[in-house]
């Protein structure tokens, strides 16, 4: 037990110190910042939830009742918990197999069980603390909206442990696959190649076979009482199908009773301990089979990765390149031959496009008014902007992320800025492709004219362009180069999480200024001024990007 | 009114002033204490004065319309609005000027005080209708003997400064600045009704300030325009003086505030100062005058939210542009809103730290309770207060249900016939709103504070920046700027004096260093754990900065030519840095093109040292599969593959068997033998030894000694036995040089500029 305490708090250490080492702020203020901070992120996130379960009230979205029902919210939990056991899947494998810091674990004096053990504590730790900011907020949103009593909320963190060891059992038990196939895939190019092809055609077909179910005409307006019982019928069919989260949903939210004008939450404690109980047991055998499981084959798993197949490689030629364009070539190389990162750019380029392409034929299908109009404008924008915006926390990163070799850069006789921007190119280049493929989209299936469309795209992709550098210079005036030569990975990497914030808080922000500016003038002025703005505020950014990175290297 | 009567009194008065200052100058009787003392009656006389009396001007509303006490003479009510305006002007300068012993004040009282006196003794009929009416009332008469206590003590005092303030004839930049100086004065302390009564009421009317029209964002982005100006025109000024006009500027913001109290309003409970705003228009005068930190924190943190807010929500946005009251708020709530600020960034008062907050925190509580108390005093009478806002915030606005719910608590007790009434609950929440502003405010103020010093780092860093190109240019003069700063391009690396500190400590990593060597040469360089090695090695291919002497390599200065300098170095780190998702081939051909290596040289130097290592089988395979050794003999192709004039390696066998440690050693010699310079580190002595020619060993970022190899080994010394002796002698001890000389004469690589100037 101490062994596994020890690599834990070091492995803990070493993650929350780089942490504080950012902020550097003196302890009476950092600790009110960060507690502020948490606090303020968990009141955000559980005040927009109430606001939308308030919302859905209002509408009747769920036919003729004035309450959300707890089958909703058996399919919410549904959702957040597959796509939570998905995630803790990737990263947990990452973790255990993946992580350059197995090679100091496996060679210090602890079994490797211990090592598997300490690695799920300290994950289980940052799990419970993502828990906390995004999955409790929901729940906690849905007990304001319904006036539960204060009881609830103590045992919606105590249920929360406990599905977090769920999670975490099951994703270690899934990882022990995910990381037999990754490293058979990632030996070989032309299996990643062909299941690269493959997602994107099934991406393609799925995209088709969705637009064709979408209706010729769409009036809610009319429709929306049938929409609404519609709606009702599903959850209650996948309750009755995934009963068993529906129990443990309700184990959380407690029974609801429909009384005449209100509803009310009850805790039948003999019921609802006995749910908790099943979800204790059933959490811990699952841990304790993950255990099993691992224990004889965690080491070799863990060592695997380290171990590559020796190919013998024909003899290539030497190429030589421009001292300009060279930066540029090698980091597309280095960027085509990491999978991950490449899966990635093709996402974002196929995802912006698809979206829209989806959303923009659901609203044409809808009777809309001027304000509709207006409202769909911003929404495009708003959809294009989050996907893009957040896709630059990867160059939040982007310099730390070469570890030891960051430093290069500067011993290296040419200007850093050119070598710097030449590691953007990638990505901007997929996010190029995207912006052009959505325009000529919005082009086609909205209601917006080609010269609206060319300079809202323009607009947008200044912005975009802006908000890269930002989060690149993030990166390379604070870099974190030494977590990242260690471990491969940094769980909350602080300059990710401001770029990503950021990408938020602009998105959102663009898009409510515009929206209100519609109400003054024309959607077509209103691109031209956004283009322009977009425009000086990319310039600006693009001298500080340049000045700060001549400053910080001191190059001529 | 008899008005010659009243000019002989000021005239008379005047004279017995001067009198009085000319004999205390003569019998060199100091005048300090009686000026002081007047001049605080005068401003004291002025205040009183504008509280208790309303200028009878003040009702006009614009030179078109009436009622003017100069009935349908235009420009006489206009001549009469700009003289009231100049005299509170010269009054505020002359009774500021008297704590102050600053010339330049004084000079600008005798140029423009005086003058402005003397003409509301010319025109004093016109003055005084303009203050008390064309027909006063026996009531307003009383008024006069006031207005010419106020002229005559004014002319007095400014006839002093003649007297008593000699100096040499002025230039013509001091009139410039005591122009500046009375324009600045005459902007800051005008009356409100002025602008009323020259530019007139009802031709802006439809103008109004509220709810985001363009001309309330116009004044909102004043709001910010306005301290940035100000800023920019005081940051340069000396620190007393940048003080002394801020506290002008506070003076006559209260006295304009306050000069609109009338006797009714002090003595009515419910309309005394004690609003937030209020409290600040008092309390930032007594700071600035005392330099108090806890009166100052409290302006910092509770007024500059509260100005904000009321000037986002005003309540005087209905009211036309020139209303009084209109100007009067907006001016007021400027002064709250940027003053404070403005303070802090002209380094006034100091950046507000926890301790700062928590003061005002305790100092708010304490206001919290007082004005709690007087209200719920004040309640028993007819007209009722609302300091603070109790009765007309955001929470009852927002959450009416809720600040009902919480009113039911109550708590109530009589003292005499005084009933006291309370809502705990209530007042909590209040209280607890605010305390979360004031801390909103605190983490607003250092994010604001941390965005101003990265953006004055960034000011200054592009200052040197910029300054060291310039002289660069100078320097090289009519030579190339790829010309090399010292002499030719020859191989050598000369440090010379090199310093390094790391971020803010006290202590040298690497202190005075200055060492040279010559193209040909192996140089070892020895040398315990942190001892600097790497420090050196870093700063000489570019990974640091230097903070102080130079670094030449080829000619190159480090910091001034890096791209050059680089070009000519070629570096093996301690440990291998490398791309390793690319295949030895692609990396090192990247390395080539980036030092613009031509083919033939490129494919000759990779076919050489890829047999030489051995790494047929694995060069295009990914780097990520190769061992360690690989690694390493793949970071010394890329070092050697642009073959470089000074080849530096720090600690380059590490890790290395001894079939790879014999080809880096070759590889060093061939390269010393083609006449480039090889410099390296290492603790493994005997390596050294053999192969090196020259040595050097630092301790504690100092050079303890020097050697060449020759000298040593034909006076038979142990390099072992001489690397301990160094490392364990006294730091006082000088430098052991064994033939090393030419290590340490860096006097002939000297620097030629055009001019013939030896150094920058």
């Amino acid at each position: 037990m101490n062994n596994i305490a020890t690599l834990a708090k070091m492995q803990l250490k070493e993650k929350l110190v780089s942490q504080k080492a950012g902020a550097r702020t003196k302890a009476v203020s950092g600790t009110l910042l960060t507690v502020l901070t948490t606090l303020l992120k968990f009141v955000l996130s559980s005040a927009i939830c109430f606001g939308l379960y308030t919302v859905a009230m209002v509408f009747s979205v769920f036919g003729t009742m004035a309450y959300v029902p707890d089958t909703f919210m058996t399919f919410l939990f549904t959702v957040l918990l597959m796509l939570s056991i998905a995630s803790c899947t990737v990263r947990l494998t990452k973790a255990l197999y993946f992580s350059r810091d197995n090679v100091i674990l496996l060679t210090l004096p602890a079994t490797p069980t211990q090592v598997f053990l300490s690695k799920i504590v300290v994950f289980f730790i940052f799990e419970l603390k993502k828990n906390a900011s995004f999955i409790i907020p929901v729940f906690v949103g849905y007990f304001l909206a319904h006036g539960h009593s204060f009881g609830f909320y103590p045992w919606l963190i105590i249920c929360f442990i406990f599905i977090s060891v769920f999670t975490i059992a099951v994703a270690s038990l899934l990882s022990i696959p995910a990381a037999i196939i990754t490293n058979f895939v990632r030996q070989r190019k032309s299996l990643q190649i062909l299941i690269t092809a493959l997602s994107v055609i099934a991406v393609v077909v799925g995209l088709f076979l969705f637009v064709s179910v979408i209706p010729g005409e769409l009036d809610l307006r009319v429709g929306w009482h049938t929409l609404g019982l519609q709606i009702q019928e599903f959850l209650m069919l996948f309750a009755e199908k995934i009963s068993v989260i529906h129990d443990l949903t309700r184990m959380m939210i407690g029974e609801i009773i429909i009384g005449e004008l209100s509803v009310t939450a009850v805790f039948p404690a003999d019921v609802m301990l006995l749910r908790f109980g099943a979800l204790l047991i059933t959490s811990l055998a699952l841990f304790m089979l993950s255990i099993l499981v691992v224990k004889p084959i965690f080491y070799s798993m863990a060592s695997k990765p380290f171990e590559y197949l020796k190919l013998l490689v024909k003899p290539k030629t030497n190429i030589v390149r421009s001292s300009k364009f060279t930066a540029i070539h090698s980091e597309f190389l280095k960027s085509a031959k990491d999978s991950a990162r490449t899966a990635t750019n093709i996402a974002i380029a196929v995802s912006i496009p698809m979206l829209s392409f989806v959303s923009n034929l659901i609203f044409s299908a809808m009777p809309t008014t001027e304000f509709g109009n207006k409202l769909i404008f911003a929404c495009n924008l708003l959809l294009i902007l989050l996907i893009s915006l957040n896709s630059n926390s990867y160059a939040a990163s982007i310099f730390s992320r070469d570890g030891r070799s960051a430093y290069l850069i500067k011993i290296q006789p040419k200007d850093p800025t050119l070598l710097l921007v030449a590691k953007l190119m990638p990505t901007t280049v997929f996010c190029f492709f995207s912006f052009v493929l959505t325009g000529t989209l919005l082009v086609s299936f909205s209601k917006l004219i080609i010269t609206d469309v060319v300079f809202l795209m323009l607009g947008i992709t200044f912005v975009y362009l802006a908000h890269l550098l930002y989060s690149a210079e993030l990166d390379i005036l604070n870099p974190h180069t030494e977590i990242y030569a260690a471990v491969g990975e940094y769980e909350s990497d602080p300059n990710e999480i401001k770029s990503s914030s950021c990408a938020f808080i602009l998105s959102f922000a663009v898009a409510a200024l515009l929206f209100l500016l519609l109400f003054k003038e024309d959607i077509g002025s209103v691109c031209i001024k956004f283009a322009g703005i977009a425009l000086l505020a990319f310039a600006y950014r693009a001298y500080l990007f340049i000045s700060n990175i001549k400053l910080f290297y001191k190059e001529k | 009114m008899n008005c010659i009567a009243y000019r002989l009194i000021i005239l008379l008065v005047s004279a017995l002033f001067g009198v009085t200052a000319y004999i205390f100058k003569r019998k060199n009787i100091p005048f300090d204490l009686i000026g002081k003392l007047t001049g605080a009656a005068l401003f004291i006389l002025t205040f009183v004065f504008s509280a208790v009396h309303k200028e009878a001007i003040s009702i006009v509303i614009g030179l078109n319309r009436g009622p003017s006490p100069f009935g349908t003479d235009m420009p006489r009510t206009a001549f009469a609005t700009v003289l009231i305006w100049l005299t509170y002007t010269a009054v505020l300068l002359i009774a500021f000027s008297r704590f102050t012993k600053k010339p330049a004040l004084h000079y600008t009282t005798k140029l423009f005080a005086l003058p402005v006196l003397v003409l509301d003794t010319l025109f004093l009929d016109t003055y005084s209708i303009a203050n008390i009416g064309n027909n006063p009332s026996s009531d307003d008469l009383i008024y006069l003997p006031f207005i010419v206590a106020i002229i005559a003590i004014g002319l007095s005092l400014s006839v002093t400064d003649y007297i008593l303030v000699s100096q040499p004839r002025p230039s013509l930049s001091d009139t410039a600045l005591s122009v500046g100086i009375f324009a600045a004065a005459a902007l800051v302390a005008i009356p409100p009704f002025v602008l009323q009564v020259l530019l007139g009421f009802r031709r802006y009317e439809g103008v109004i300030f509220s709810n985001f029209t363009q001309e309330h964002r116009i004044m909102l982005y004043l709001a910010f325009i306005i301290p940035i100006i100000a800023f920019h025109i005081l940051k340069n000024l000396k620190e007393d003086n940048k003080r002394l006009c801020v506290l002008f500027y506070s003076l006559a913001i209260s006295c304009s505030y306050f000069s609109y109290y009338s006797l009714s309003d002090w003595t009515s409970p419910a309309n005394l100062p004690l609003g937030i705003c209020s409290v600040v228009i008092i309390l930032m005068p007594f700071a600035l005058m005392t330099k108090n930190e806890w009166i100052f924190n409290c302006c910092l943190f509770l007024g500059v939210l509260t100005s904000f807010t009321d000037m986002l929500f005003p309540m005087v946005g209905q009211l036309n542009v020139t209303a009084t009251e209109s100007i009067r708020f907006w001016a007021s709530s400027y002064f709250v809103f940027f003053v404070p600020v403005l303070c802090v960034a002209l380094k006034i008062f100091k950046r507000p730290s926890v301790t700062g907050l928590l003061r005002a925190l305790f100092a708010f509580s304490v206001y919290f309770l007082f004005t709690l108390c007087f209200n719920a005093v004040i309640n028993n009478f007819a007209t009722a207060s609302d300091y603070l806002n109790f009765e007309n915030n955001y929470i009852l606005s927002a959450f009416p249900e809720f600040a009902k719910a919480t009113k039911e608590v109550s708590f109530s007790f009589s003292i005499g016939e005084t009933n006291l009434e309370f809502f705990p609950l209530y007042d909590l929440v209040v209280y607890v709103s605010y305390v979360l502003l004031i801390v909103i405010m605190w983490f607003m103020y250092k994010a604001l504070f941390k965005s101003w010093d990265k953006a004055e780092n960034r000011r200054l860093r592009e200052r040197d920046y910029n300054k060291m190109k310039k002289e660069l240019k100078s320097f090289l003069g009519t030579r190339s700027q790829d010309a090399p700063m010292y002499g030719d391009n020859s191989p050598k690396l000369v440090l010379r004096k090199f310093s390094k500190k790391y971020g803010n400590n006290k202590h040298y990593s690497v202190d005075h260093v200055s060492f040279a060597v010559k193209g040909g040469e192996i140089f070892g360089f020895l040398g315990p754990n942190g001892a600097g090695k790497s420090t050196i090695i870093k700063s000489i291919v570019g990974i640091q900065p230097i903070t102080s002497g130079s670094i030449e390599v080829c000619g190159y200065d480090v910091s001034r030519q890096s791209i050059q300098a680089k070009l000519n170095t070629g570096f093996v780190p301690d440990h291998y840095a490398l791309y390793e998702n690319l295949t030895g081939r692609e990396y090192i051909n990247y390395i080539a093109d980036l030092y613009d290596v031509d083919k033939k040289s490129r494919d000759e130097a990779i076919e050489k040292y890829v047999t030489r290592f051995q790494l047929h089988n694995s060069f295009d395979n990914p780097m990520k599969t190769y061992s360690h050794g690989m690694k390493q003999k793949i970071a010394i192709m890329a070092a050697l593959v642009h073959n470089p004039k000074v080849w530096i390696l720090d600690e380059p066998l590490t890790g290395l068997d001894p079939n790879s440690i014999y080809e880096v050693k070759e590889c060093m010699k061939e390269h010393a033998a083609k006449g480039n310079i090889v410099f390296f580190s290492s603790h493994i002595i005997d390596v050294v030894e053999k192969i090196c020619d020259k040595i050097a060993i630092i301790k504690h970022g100092r050079i303890r000694a020097v050697a060449s190899m020759a000298k040593i080994e034909e006076h038979e010394i142990d390099l072992e036995e001489l690397y301990l002796h160094v490392i364990t002698a006294d730091e006082d001890e000088e430098i052991i040089n064994i033939g090393g000389n030419d290590i340490l004469n860096v006097t002939d690589y000297e620097a030629l500029s055009s001019t013939g100037a030896k150094t920058l």
